[in-house]
């Protein structure tokens, strides 16, 4: 594991004896708003997302980029009001899938 | 915190798209809290045993409709001295899983499942996470977008 993230190991099948590097390291990182794990681009020149309030990385879906919903806080309110909404998914955009008053109630400023 | 693993040997993936409806049993490999249960995957490790070069488009997804009555394979325990897994893995129910219609893909892994492998490992603290009961937010599946060729899979966890 690589500079603080997560590790994907991909090895050839049988089939491909050719390929001189047998075996590829990737680097990923998971978004601390919607939680997918991306596969980090080594020769990306974009800089990469980061949520200042969570201090974390935050994946390219336009709502992850601009709005701070916690993943760690979803998770929060999943065990709180268990069968209320859709707290650990995400849309295709990264919008939240649960009413969101369920969230501001918790919020304490 | 007690760590897990739960397995699945030589399972044939059937490609499935977003909103697949009760999937078959054996076609997919899944991880569900209970009520009371917390769940982070610290690992992912696939394995191909296709007997010729088949491309695999693997994912773990989210479900909208969990599976109903799902068969228990009791996760390993990783620490003998560690309490029995409150969390289950399973391959089989009487009603398959429903995986969710958003583009619930949390982990893509695409590989050459004739010898190949494929193996995620979580940086701490950027784990994949489950809780709670209900649909999507406490079950989940590992399974195929694409490919059907033949595999093994193993998932690392730690319950909270």
């Amino acid at each position: 594991m690589r500079g603080g993230k997560g590790y994907l190991m991909v090895s050839q099948g049988i089939d491909a004896p050719d390929i001189e590097v047998g075996t590829r390291e990737f680097n990923t990182a998971t978004c601390c708003h919607c939680n997918r794990v991306v596969v980090l681009n080594p020769e990306r020149k974009r800089a990469r997302g980061n949520c200042f309030k969570c201090n974390a990385y935050v994946c390219d879906h336009k709502v992850c980029m601009t709005e701070c919903n916690p993943f760690m806080q979803s998770i929060e309110l999943a065990q709180k009001y268990d069968g209320q909404g859709a707290f650990l998914l995400r849309g295709p955009n990264g919008e939240l899938l649960f009413d969101p008053a369920l969230r501001d109630k918790e919020r304490i400023f | 915190m007690p760590m897990y693993s739960t397995g699945a040997r030589g399972w044939t993936p059937v490609a499935h798209a977003d909103a697949a409806a009760t999937l078959a049993s054996s076609s997919y490999h899944a991880l569900r809290t209970t009520t009371a249960s917390t769940l982070r995957i610290l690992e992912v490790f696939i394995g191909g045993e296709a007997s010729s070069s088949t491309v695999n488009r693997m994912a773990y997804r989210r479900l909208s409709t969990n599976a109903s009555t799902p068969t228990n394979v009791a996760p390993s325990k990783l620490n003998p001295l560690s309490a029995a897994a409150v969390s289950q893995g399973y391959v089989a129910a009487s009603t398959g899983p429903t995986i969710a219609s958003a583009p619930t893909d949390i982990l893509n892994l695409a590989f050459n499942a004739f010898g190949g492998i494929i193996r995620w490992v979580a940086a701490p603290n950027e784990e994949i996470w489950q809780t709670a009961g209900t649909a999507p937010n406490g079950e989940a599946v590992l399974d195929s977008i694409s490919g059907t060729g033949v595999v093994s899979t193993h998932m690392i966890f730690e319950e909270m």
